[in-house]
């Protein structure tokens, strides 16, 4: 696509070139490609005798959202478009541009993956249709927009694809998306060229385009601005002059950027003096690097640099609680056991949904959405079942790790296509169609068997992640150093990074865990890069942070010492509060000594004297200490969620000998249109520490799902919260809704705008200041 | 203790400053996580005001804001902040987690924010030389109405400039996130 040999130019601003030709007031300046193609053909020719080789398509906005309030559809201002710059091109390539759709996407905003994917096929399909010669995608701030847009690109499309991003000067996008992160996942899915545009003016870019091209394998291309944009009465003005714009674009032509333009700001000017600068300029050649990465949507982990962390507990198989949880759909479960691994050291997760009963394709994506949701940890996609592996891969937000392939050729044949479309890293499996061999030659030929299939399939090494199996101790003793030499040679001899699943070994044997951490480090120190693990356990995590301080990997020993110093600190204490039993423990919220404590006090009490002599009376002695301003707050969310870390413990015990405990249940949202929902979360936890279930329907929810999640609950009491006036309006017409269909609800509401008169007004049958006043309102009510 | 944790722990509802050190270095803790998490932008312009009765416009008409804090002014500016988006995941993060810190962080959120319009707003005073200003203050305050949101976002072009939205309800989106108006004399 682009020659070798010299720097590709691209022309400069189109909205800039617009307002200086005195064309003003239209919010779509892509309509004027039909109602001004003389001024937009002028445009063009102006550049192309500046001398850029590349003209884009004045189709920045050119999608059906954005042209919703036209009488034009995409077809008409695309075709409009590419001809306008056909027209003029001459023998320059044309490219279709193509920008932001202009709506937020889920979960932050409205639009979904497969909305923005849509928007984009059609802007892509009119592109082709006119036969552009190549698609730029740009000015993106949103990898998963990014990833939207290229996906639309490649498969509705045979034209190169060039895309773009804009940063901020801490080197991240809006939504935080960081350099590493930008390269690896686009250049993952693709595309010819990446790079920066927007935004930043040459100055502030450099250092960012360094750093592009230390990661990148493919060209770079930068567009900045004619420097930083201030807005002068009305007016967005650019500071820099053409001289010093082109000389600090050479600058960055001179450490390896392949592809140059301009963007806001920019006018022939710039691109004449650009065009004549780099004309006799050679670009640097391009290597490929070798970094093993893998991304969520702004997290990287480098593989390599010491073992990395995989936590393995989001898998049904042989965990009844997580099994329950996915044929009950309660995600919320799902979703804590994904925190809880990433407070634990976990730096990628794996998931895992393949249960018989549960439809893993669907079911699988939709886990990998909720955790993206809340946590912005790389994920692990764990399935066998290759159609579930495809539609996790796509919507999966970044580049994530496919768990598994083997050596079989129908494995490859199904798993290699996927990784390579969506760029995903894969673990291969140094198995084939006669199973597991004993020897470890035998498993590297298989590893380099995986690792050649790949790269035929264009999947760099860098990409493959080899497994080479553990067997139990039990049933094959002699066959554990097998795997452990294995790994060695598939690490030092083919180059390619070694991952293994560590619990497997000790199956049939007595303590277990010995044997696990023991094992652990001897792969350790035969060079394994990844451990599948239980972060949750104390021995392995123990093992780890020891190995990387006398291997050399914890610097300093600074994260041993952050945790073991202040563990040893924490022990006296530990035993103290042993001696003052759950109480203390509870009030201030030890985490860590609750299941021991809780345990030990249901020798001495059944679950309701707990409840009755302990948990309520604190949480008395709580409340009254918080409306006295003697503890605030975060004193009392500590105590809250260390009562209802004991209530579940209590649950369990009391289902094991057949009880039940029900105080009632209570429907909480907050309504349509109103996206706080801190608020909301307190009362829930405060409520649920009082024994109540809470179904939680989270934020911005319809007045119609709150009614028939009431209705399918059996539930007669509805919390509502909303912060602002503008969303109390929404309140109301709720509280309406549901009560001109049923008058057996009771509604109790609360937020920061709202009092007692303002909640009567508006229908309400209760208002609660804070969540203790909630408590008291909801005891008050089921008492009756 | 520096202004900034004070104003951490007034959020949090502390009436007198709690002497708890190992509290205090969890919220400074937190803090620093936040001003990492935070990927902080603004923009401001400044524009002529027209006076009309009581009442101000701007813009030639095309934007109106009717506030009597603006009277006597000549110009006005219109400023827009965010911490970003990633402040928000890590709010709901911190809920799944441990809704003490999380209580803790969004605390952090609202006081950072702040930091940041102030910041802005000395830009503006920089840039303006107004002999007088304003506090800058923000839709939903006195006279100044919530609906006057969705008009700055069109103004100041924030999706674009800054990545800030507003909702149907006008709420902002990110959620840490101010627009103020600041008048100039």
């Amino acid at each position: 696509m682009f020659d070798e040999n010299k720097i590709t130019v691209f022309d400069g601003a189109m909205g800039t070139m617009i307002q200086k030709q005195g064309l003003r007031g239209s919010k779509i300046p892509e309509l004027y490609n039909i109602t001004e193609p003389q001024v937009i053909q002028q445009i063009h020719r102006k550049y192309i005798d500046a001398g850029c080789d590349i003209v884009t398509t004045n189709t920045f906005g050119a999608n059906r959202y954005k042209l919703l309030d036209s009488t034009y559809t995409v077809n008409d201002v695309i075709g409009a478009a590419v001809k306008n710059a056909k027209k003029v091109s001459k023998d320059r390539k044309v490219a279709l541009d193509i920008g932001p759709v202009g709506m937020l996407m889920e979960p932050s905003g409205p639009m979904s993956f497969e909305q923005a994917y849509e928007l984009f096929m059609e802007q892509v399909l009119a592109g082709a249709e006119n036969k552009v010669d190549l698609i730029i995608i740009e000015t993106l701030s949103d990898i998963y927009e990014a990833k939207a847009a290229v996906l639309a690109a490649k498969e509705n499309s045979h034209l190169p694809v060039i895309c773009t991003m804009t940063l901020g000067h801490d080197g991240r996008t809006f939504t935080g998306t960081d350099i590493l992160t930008m390269v690896n996942v686009l250049e993952g899915l693709g595309v010819d060229a990446l790079g920066l545009n927007c935004s930043l003016g040459p100055d502030e870019m450099y250092a960012h385009v360094k750093k592009v091209l230390e990661y990148s394998s493919v060209p770079v291309i930068v567009q900045p601005n004619a420097g930083l944009p201030k807005i002068i009465n009305g007016q967005t003005v650019y500071g820099l002059t053409a001289e010093y714009f082109v000389k600090r674009v050479c600058d960055m032509v001179d450490i390896g950027v392949r592809i140059v333009g301009g963007c806001c700001g920019t006018d022939e000017s710039f691109i004449k003096k650009l065009s004549e600068r780099v004309k006799d300029k050679i670009p640097k050649k391009i290597f490929p690097k070798e970094f093993t990465m893998i991304s969520s949507y702004c997290r990287t982990v480098l593989v390599g640099d010491k073992v990395t962390l995989i936590g393995e507990r989001i898998n049904p198989t042989g965990k009844p609680k997580l099994k329950k949880a996915l044929e009950e759909k309660n995600y919320t479960y799902i979703l804590g056991e994904a925190v809880k691994q990433n407070e634990e050291g976990a730096e990628i997760l794996d998931v895992n949904a393949g249960l018989p009963g549960i439809e893993e394709k669907t079911v699988l994506p939709h886990i990998i959405r909720q955790i993206q949701k809340v946590c912005d940890i790389p994920l692990q996609i764990d399935s066998s079942d290759y159609e579930t592996m495809e539609n996790a891969a796509r919507v999966y937000n970044g580049k994530a790790v496919i768990n598994s392939v083997n050596g079989k050729a129908e494995s490859m044949e199904k798993v290699f296509p996927i990784a390579k479309k969506y760029g995903c890293c894969v673990i291969g499996l140094t198995l084939d169609e006669n199973g597991i061999p004993k020897t470890a030659e035998k498993r590297v030929e298989i590893a380099q068997k995986i690792v050649s299939t790949a790269q035929e399939y264009g999947i760099p090494k860098k990409n493959i992640l080899i497994d080479c199996l553990v067997l139990t101790a039990s049933a094959e003793q002699e066959n554990i150093i097998q795997t452990l030499k294995a790994l060695r040679d598939v690490k030092y001899k083919l180059n390619v990074k070694t991952v293994l699943g560590v619990s497997n070994v000790s199956y049939g044997l007595p303590s277990r865990e010995l044997l696990n951490k023991t094992f652990f480090v001897m792969a350790m120190s035969y060079g394994l890069d990844c451990a599948i693990v239980n972060t949750g356990n104390v021995e392995m995590m123990g093992v780890y942070d020891a190995f990387n301080v006398l291997s050399a990997k914890d610097l300093g020993s600074g994260k041993y010492i952050k945790k073991y110093a202040q563990q040893k600190a924490e022990l006296p204490a530990d035993k103290q509060e042993n001696q003052f039993g759950l109480e203390y423990v509870l009030s201030k919220g030890l985490k860590g000594s609750i299941r021991e404590s809780t345990l030990a006090e249901l020798n001495k009490r059944t679950p309701m004297q707990i409840i009755d002599e302990i948990i309520s009376p604190l949480l008395q002695t709580v409340g009254k200490k918080y409306e006295n301003a003697e503890l605030f707050l975060p004193q009392l969310m500590q105590t809250a969620e260390a009562v209802k870390a004991a209530f579940e413990i209590l649950k369990d015990h009391m289902k094991a000998n057949g009880q039940m405990l029900k105080k009632g249940k209570i429907l909480l949202a907050t309504v349509r249109g109103d996206i706080h929902d801190i608020g909301k979360n307190i009362v829930k936890v405060v409520l649920e520490n009082h024994g109540y279930e809470v179904i939680d329907l989270g934020k911005d929810v319809s007045e119609h799902d709150i009614l028939k999640a009431a209705i399918e609950n059996k539930v007669r009491l509805i919390g509502l919260s909303a912060l602002m006036t503008t969303t109390v309006s929404s309140m109301e017409s709720t509280i309406k809704y549901i009560k001109d269909n049923s008058d057996e609800f009771v509604f109790i509401v609360g937020g920061a705008v709202l009092n007692e008169e303002y909640a009567t007004m508006i229908g309400a049958d209760y208002y609660a200041k804070d969540a203790l006043q909630a408590v008291e309102i909801v005891n008050s009510i089921f008492r009756e | 203790m520096t202004e900034r944790y004070q104003n951490v722990l007034r959020y949090l509802g502390y009436t007198s400053i709690e002497k708890s050190e190992a509290f205090i270095e969890q919220v400074m803790a937190l803090f620093d996580e936040l001003v990492k998490d935070s990927v902080p932008r603004n923009i401001y312009g400044i524009y002529d005001l027209e006076l009309k009765d009581k009442w101000v416009s701007m813009g030639k008409g095309t934007v109106v804001f009717n506030s009597g804090h603006l009277a006597g002014c000549r110009e006005c500016a219109v400023i827009a902040v965010t911490l970003g988006l990633p402040v928000d995941k890590k709010i709901s993060y911190y809920q799944s987690a441990d809704m003490s810190r999380a209580v803790i962080y969004n605390a952090c959120a609202n006081v950072y924010v702040e930091e940041v319009l102030s910041y802005a707003a000395d830009q503006v005073r920089k840039d303006a030389k107004a002999g007088y200003n304003t506090f800058p203050f923000s839709p939903g305050y006195g006279d100044l109405g919530l609906e006057v949101q969705k008009e700055i976002i069109e103004l100041l072009q924030t999706e674009k400039s800054i990545g800030l939205y507003v909702n149907e309800s006008c709420l902002l989106i990110p959620e840490k996130s101010i627009t103020a108006i600041m008048g100039l004399k």
